[in-house]
């Protein structure tokens, strides 16, 4: 089969949802992604905060 | 036949009018690029366009009488409530156990209904899979008989989409006002559409997973979110109609074709998935009306959003040794099954009630066949006997049960609302049987539900039957029980809907039965009035006009019929008749031919083909078409008789001119007029008016079974016959019949019953049951013989009008003389 890239956004798309099983693993790492870079986020800015005080 | 894949995909509602539409803008490439590799058709449904009896049809190539499936619930085995339809209610193998048997190995996703799962040998995947029964923030539990085998359940599960993922992105193709207009995103439309693309997600994931991961030799998988997105969204579907507020026009009018790219993004990715070798058939159960012929509102009846389905879905069939980029016509939902096995190689069930669609393969073999699979033993993968019950005879049980005091009744309420469930699920039973042409089952069938409950739909239906088993009396003594409840009965239509009129409908036919044209006329006409879109009253009237030989407004009124539905072949085939009756051979040419490729099985449209092509010369052609026309029907004469010209004098063929020649000599047979009515009342007058008004009597031609003449006597010099109905089954079976029935008013019958007695006493009941015995006899010959022509007499009226009156039944007679079997 013909291998092709796709962006994986956590916003998803219908095109990822079609196709299929793949399509959502990749999409919910696409999720978990996002949410440790704003867990990260948000520790930094917690981090942040704290130092200043 | 080479063993290759077989990949079964459904798409429940898909269209080919709103497919052909988006191909035609490049908007559906995947099924664009399968159409070309295969063959494509229309895949007619059966009545009631109900999705759960369908699928299993498709699946077994039986109707729901034998099946068991017969609507989308159930009481459960305890009798205490109902639940949806479930697999445990299906009384025939399915094409998977079929398979299962011959050691194939299937895969079954979302089929409906297939919860709970059966143990096949391979993976089944129910229609509650992808039900999100809570919301996201609890834990998602896979309902018990969801995934064979169990071990699939842990993998499996990850792949459902809750609607609550659904993302706004997901949802712009469909409603792509939901980013600005917040208020969108709290719409009840709005949760349905994302509810159904969270569904189909989830059903196609676990589709993919198993395409790639596990091994199989045949896969079906289907999928509802057309159908749904059409029930959402098709009132909103443009055109603009004025009745639609126009916001939610502009909001939810690409619910439609958003459902539909999505079904092809998820179509291509399938096919990146499988191999060449694979066949796959794509396929829908009914299709969906569009266009003009949507209905404004929806009945307030069980099942009522079915009115918006329509009778054809869609069929397309591509891999190896099948044809390529080619239309076949005549297919139907119960020729799937069939055709499956004989592609595998298998035996194809005598039981089964379709046929093998011989006409998508480039070189059809022999199929081979057994009398059923029902009996035939192997391991099938079913449900074993104890789990599969028929749970309405369970529900019986239970009442008996109930009746004795061993168990409590359920809840009053609960116990009426499973009466009434089975009550309808009679009623679609009785529906599927009249649809099989089993009127007679049905007849019994909806003349208990409709004297049980009084719901008019039910009586409607039944007189239909009636209508159609010529049992006139009896139809219209039920449209004057209509008529007096019809105030009480608000079930069938809200008050907002276009007003059907049924009971005049109704009525319009029966008169048309018995041949009142000029009294059903003017009642059609009003009806169509305030219908304008009623196809079938617009195709009674244009049959009207064609018997009366009025080509031109025939012509007109066809034409009406085809722009509501412009697949319909006896509209295509009553216009080709008004064209070629003008001598329009061409137009007529072009009209025949679509009306077979709407409905191959139509020998009529092929004999007027013919017909036409002998008038331009075409000989060669026309043999063809008489041929094909007598194919499908071997026991029409006409066919010969213009055959044996073809043959003799054009084409040249004495060995094919004297088959025909000889066909028609054994099968041609004289014509005479019976007299059927109550005895006892003298009938002489009738015989002098029709000799003094041209009806060519001979003295000897007039035979009175009722006194001293015998069977015997019936002869091709016999003009007319008196036959009571006790004789009717002993008349010779080679003679064509014109059955006049003098019909007498109640009270004329009972005068004569008087009469006959000598007697002022009251009827006995007895003898109100020996009239219902005699007319036991006529309905029933009059059943066994359906070729027969019939023409209500009203003797009264006649002497009171008689010129008119007898005007009428003169033509008729005249025309039955001059007509033949095509």
């Amino acid at each position: 089969m013909e291998q092709k890239e796709y962006i994986v956004t956590a916003q998803g798309s219908l095109s990822l949802l079609a196709l299929g099983h793949i399509g959502i693993q990749k999409w919910r790492e696409a999720i978990r992604t996002q949410n440790n870079v704003q867990k990260s986020k948000d520790k930094k800015f917690k981090d942040k905060g704290d130092e200043k005080k | 036949m080479k063993k290759s894949k077989i990949l079964l995909l459904g798409w429940d509602a898909a269209d080919w009018k709103i497919i052909d539409k988006l191909v035609s803008e490049g908007k559906m490439p995947a099924l664009q690029g399968l159409i070309q590799k295969g063959v494509r058709g229309n895949l007619k449904t059966l009545d009631p366009p109900l999705s759960p009896m369908l699928w299993t049809s498709i699946a077994t190539g039986f109707r729901a009488d034998k099946h068991g499936i017969t609507g989308f619930i159930e009481p459960t085995p305890t009798g205490d409530r109902l639940r949806p339809v479930t697999s445990t209610s299906r009384k025939v193998k399915a094409i998977w156990n079929i398979y299962n048997q011959k050691g194939w190995k299937s895969n079954v996703v979302g089929w409906w209904p297939s919860n709970p799962v059966e143990p096949i040998n391979g993976v089944m995947v129910s229609n509650f899979f992808q039900v999100a029964n809570k919301p996201i923030t609890e834990p998602w539990l896979m309902p018990t008989g969801t995934v064979h085998p169990t071990s699939l359940i842990e993998t499996l599960q990850e792949f459902r989409v809750h609607p609550h993922e659904i993302t706004v992105p997901m949802v712009t193709p469909f409603i792509p006002n939901i980013s600005t207009n917040i208020e969108l995103r709290s719409d009840k439309r709005t949760a349905n559409v994302i509810k159904t693309i969270a569904n189909a997600a989830s059903i196609h994931a676990a589709s993919t997973y198993l395409i790639q991961e596990t091994e199989w030799d045949f896969m079906a998988i289907y999928h509802d979110a057309i159908d749904h997105f059409c029930h959402i969204g098709m009132r909103f579907y443009p055109p603009y109609r004025n009745e639609v507020n126009k916001d939610d026009f502009e909001n939810f009018k690409d619910i439609i074709e958003a459902g539909y790219r999505f079904h092809d993004l998820m179509l291509h990715r399938i096919l990146e998935l499988i191999n060449e070798d694979t066949t796959i058939l794509l396929i829908s159960d009914h299709g969906f009306y569009s266009d003009h012929q949507r209905p404004l509102s929806i009945p307030h009846e069980p099942s009522g959003p079915a009115v918006e389905h329509s009778p054809y879905g869609i069929f397309i069939m591509a891999g190896q040794g099948i044809k390529k980029n080619q239309r076949i016509s005549g297919a139907s939902v119960l020729d799937i099954t069939p055709t499956l096995l004989y592609y595998a190689g298998l035996e194809v069930g005598k039981d089964m009630e379709g046929n093998i669609l011989y006409q998508c393969f480039e070189n059809p073999t022999e199929a081979k066949f057994i009398e059923s699979w029902e009996q035939k033993t192997g391991d099938s993968g079913q449900h074993n006997e104890i789990i599969r019950e028929d749970t309405w005879s369970a529900q019986e049980a239970m009442n008996q049960l109930v009746e004795l005091g061993y168990i409590d009744a359920p809840d009053e309420d609960i116990s009426k609302q499973i009466t009434n469930s089975k009550r309808e699920s009679q009623y679609y039973i009785a529906r599927n049987l009249i649809n099989g042409g089993k009127t007679l089952k049905a007849i019994e069938i909806l003349e208990e539900i409709y004297h049980n409950s009084k719901v008019h739909r039910y009586g409607q239906r039944l007189a239909m039957c009636y209508l159609s088993k010529r049992r006139y009396q009896h139809c219209k003594d039920l449209i004057e029980d209509l008529k007096k409840t019809r105030n009480d009965n608000k079930e069938d239509y809200p008050i907002n809907i276009e007003e059907p009129l049924y009971l005049e409908y109704l009525e319009g036919l029966y008169f048309l039965a018995i041949n009142r044209n000029r009294k059903a006329l003017p009642i059609l006409e009003m009806i169509l009035e305030r219908n304008p879109n009623n196809f079938h009253v617009l195709l009674n009237i244009a049959l009207i006009y064609l018997e009366r030989k009025k080509y031109g407004f025939a012509e007109k009124y066809f034409i009406q019929c085809l722009a509501i539905d412009d697949q319909n072949t006896n509209a295509h085939h009553g216009l080709g008749l008004s064209f070629l009756r003008q001598n329009k051979f061409e137009e007529a040419i072009d009209e025949f031919l679509i009306a077979i490729d709407t409905n191959f099985y139509f020998p009529r449209a092929h004999y007027h083909l013919g017909e036409t092509l002998f008038k331009i010369g075409n000989f060669e052609d026309a043999s063809k078409a008489f041929e094909v026309s007598l194919k499908i029907a071997p026991k029409m004469i006409k066919p010969h008789e213009w055959l044996s010209i073809i043959y003799s004098e054009h084409l040249i063929k004495p060995e094919l001119a004297e088959r025909s020649l000889n066909f028609i000599k054994e099968n041609k047979k004289g014509k005479i007029v019976i007299l059927n009515g109550i005895e006892g009342v003298d009938y002489s007058q009738l015989f002098e008016l029709l000799k003094a008004n041209k009806f060519d009597i001979q003295s000897e031609g007039v035979i009175d079974l009722r006194i001293n003449n015998s069977l015997t006597d019936v002869s091709q010099r016999t003009s007319l016959v008196f036959v009571p109905s006790q004789l009717l089954s002993t008349l010779p079976s080679f003679y064509s019949y014109l059955f006049i029935e003098l019909i007498s008013p109640k009270e004329l019958i009972i005068n004569e019953l008087h009469i006959q007695k000598n007697s002022n006493d009251t009827i006995k009941f007895n003898e109100i049951q020996e009239l219902n015995r005699i007319d036991l006899l006529k309905t029933t010959w009059l059943d066994t013989n359906p070729t027969v022509s019939y023409y209500a007499l009203d003797l009264p009226e006649m002497f009171k009008n008689n010129e008119e009156e007898l005007q009428r039944l003169l033509e008729f007679i005249e025309h039955f003389y001059q007509s033949s079997l095509a």
